[in-house]
């Protein structure tokens, strides 16, 4: 087996003793302490995630603008400079080969955050057309080997997040470069956790400091490190898809009910055709919320029944609520169908088909 | 990792706690429970299910996985612990006390001379280990 890739916090997560899993290729925290606390600090108080595994590009150049226009789902105009946008980029079938937060830093410059597994496909897909751009100028630099990001997810993140940065704070969405005593990067306004947050994007030596720095107040205000494993339930409760489970090279955005980010009006992007489509046509399959009614969670994979007991549709991420106290899940069903139960393991369990967000924040 | 001396184990992580009248009180071991992670879910056979040694009778549910209950000994469940519908959580804090998951009448109590004593079940987990 090849080895696994770190981060560079890995020494840090092997003094706190946090179990570590193989994802991706990335042997990365999946908990310290235990996923319903660190789920709950979150939600309560902070949680620092180590998400350094997730890639980071840089799109720059006179012509990168226009040529994100041209290759992402989303409308791009829509995002000024030191605003950040949720894209997809798809394959020509409509299928999504990545979601990506991107942000706009400057006039001419760019930066594209995928998902780990998938740096490798996007970074491809951006260089091939790239090459073949005749547009102004556009150079990808993916960084991803010698930059990392830290998400500082929770209420009183502001707190924890001033001990590295002082007052230096970015809105929702918003993105902005930080100098905090010769130690740059870039703060933005995301999370995948549906608690308010920051994510520091940023190159290793930062990342490493930053946590130094915030580790101590973070325990201060009852917060804690927090592992990929309540990263899941944290954004499963939102309804947040994950890429490979509820979205994937073979999933639309528009079954996945993501029209929102999908603007066929703005002009052409790989996928569009069929996506122009899916919007006239409608979609064969719909991505749907699931509550089940007691606290089994629900898994992936596991059939989704109608009140028939006919399978209509498959489970893509399922799991335990804990501000719900009960099992909750996405499926991707029949379009018109309505999911009475899934099959747990040969155990035929109810549920209620429900909008996401599963919970308030 | 805690392994009391009184109790018996089972190379599948379970726990054995011999009682009155051939009843034996069963769950899984702190091994187990680590393992697991956070339990978030248990299901329990009904009172007076028959089990016999060697096969599921339940299962537990954590965050990331689901494991099954495998009956230690034969018999006839006499109690299963109504905590655990609504704390499952006691399997972690508690997994020799509360955390507890059935009582089975013994069908037939010389079975337990075919469990490891804690010294076994500590010698079958380091054997794992390496």
């Amino acid at each position: 087996m090849a080895s696994l890739e770190e981060t560079p916090l890995a020494s840090r997560h092997r003094e706190l003793g946090a179990r570590m899993v193989d994802f991706a290729g990335w042997s990365m925290p999946v908990q310290y302490r235990g996923v319903l606390a660190e789920h709950a600090a979150v939600r309560e108080s902070c949680g620092i995630f180590d998400v350094g595994h997730m890639g980071t590009v840089f799109v720059s150049g006179a012509g990168a603008t226009a040529f994100l226009q041209g290759t992402l789902t989303n409308d791009i105009d829509k995002a000024p400079a030191g605003r950040a946008q949720y894209t997809m980029l798809c394959n020509e079938a409509g299928g999504v080969v990545d979601d990506l937060i991107v942000s706009h830093l400057d006039d001419d410059e760019w930066m594209v955050v995928p998902n780990a597994s998938n740096v490798a496909a996007v970074v491809s897909v951006l260089r091939e057309r790239a090459a073949a751009w005749t547009g102004a100028t556009v150079d990808v630099d993916d960084v991803s080997g010698s930059w990392a990001i830290l998400a500082v997810q929770g209420p009183r993140h502001a707190e924890v997040l001033a001990a590295a940065l002082g007052d230096t704070s970015v809105g929702r969405f918003a993105v902005k470069r930080f100098d905090a005593g010769g130690h740059t990067g870039i703060l933005s306004g995301t999370g995948y956790t549906g608690s308010p947050g920051v994510e520091i994007v940023a190159p290793h030596a930062t990342i490493v400091w930053a946590w130094d720095a915030m580790s101590p107040v973070l325990a201060g205000v009852g917060g804690m490190p927090a592992g990929l494993g309540c990263r899941d339930t944290l954004r499963l409760e939102m309804g947040y898809p994950l890429h490979g489970q509820d979205i994937s090279p073979t999933i639309s955005p528009l079954e996945a009910g993501l029209g929102w980010v999908v603007k066929t009006a703005k002009g052409d992007f790989p996928g569009r055709d069929v996506l122009v489509r899916q919007e006239h046509d409608g979609t064969e399959r719909t991505l749907v919320g699931l509550v089940g009614t007691d606290r089994r969670p629900l898994r992936g994979h596991c059939a989704v029944l109608d009140s028939d007991g006919s399978t209509i549709g498959e489970v893509t991420s399922g799991n335990f609520s804990p501000g719900l106290g009960r099992g909750i899940g996405l499926a991707l069903v029949e379009t018109g169908t309505t999911p009475a139960a899934v099959d747990l393991r040969g155990r035929i369990q109810a549920v209620e088909p429900a909008q996401p967000p599963f919970v308030q924040i | 990792m805690d392994l009391p001396e009184d109790l018996h184990y089972t190379q599948e992580h379970e726990w054995c706690r011999i009682e009155v009248d051939s009843k034996v009180r069963v769950g899984i071991t702190d091994y187990a429970q680590d393992a697991l992670g956070d339990v978030v879910y248990v299901q329990l056979p009904e009172v007076g299910d028959v089990l016999r040694a060697g096969g599921t009778f339940g299962e537990v549910e954590s965050t990331k996985s689901v494991s099954d209950l495998w009956a230690p000994i034969s018999g006839t469940v006499a109690e299963v612990n109504p905590l655990l519908q609504d704390a499952p959580e006691l399997v972690n804090s508690a997994p020799y006390g509360d955390g507890w998951m059935v009582v089975i009448e013994a069908a037939d109590p010389s079975e337990v001379a075919n469990l490891l004593d804690a010294a076994g079940y500590r010698a079958y987990l380091d054997a794992q280990s390496e």
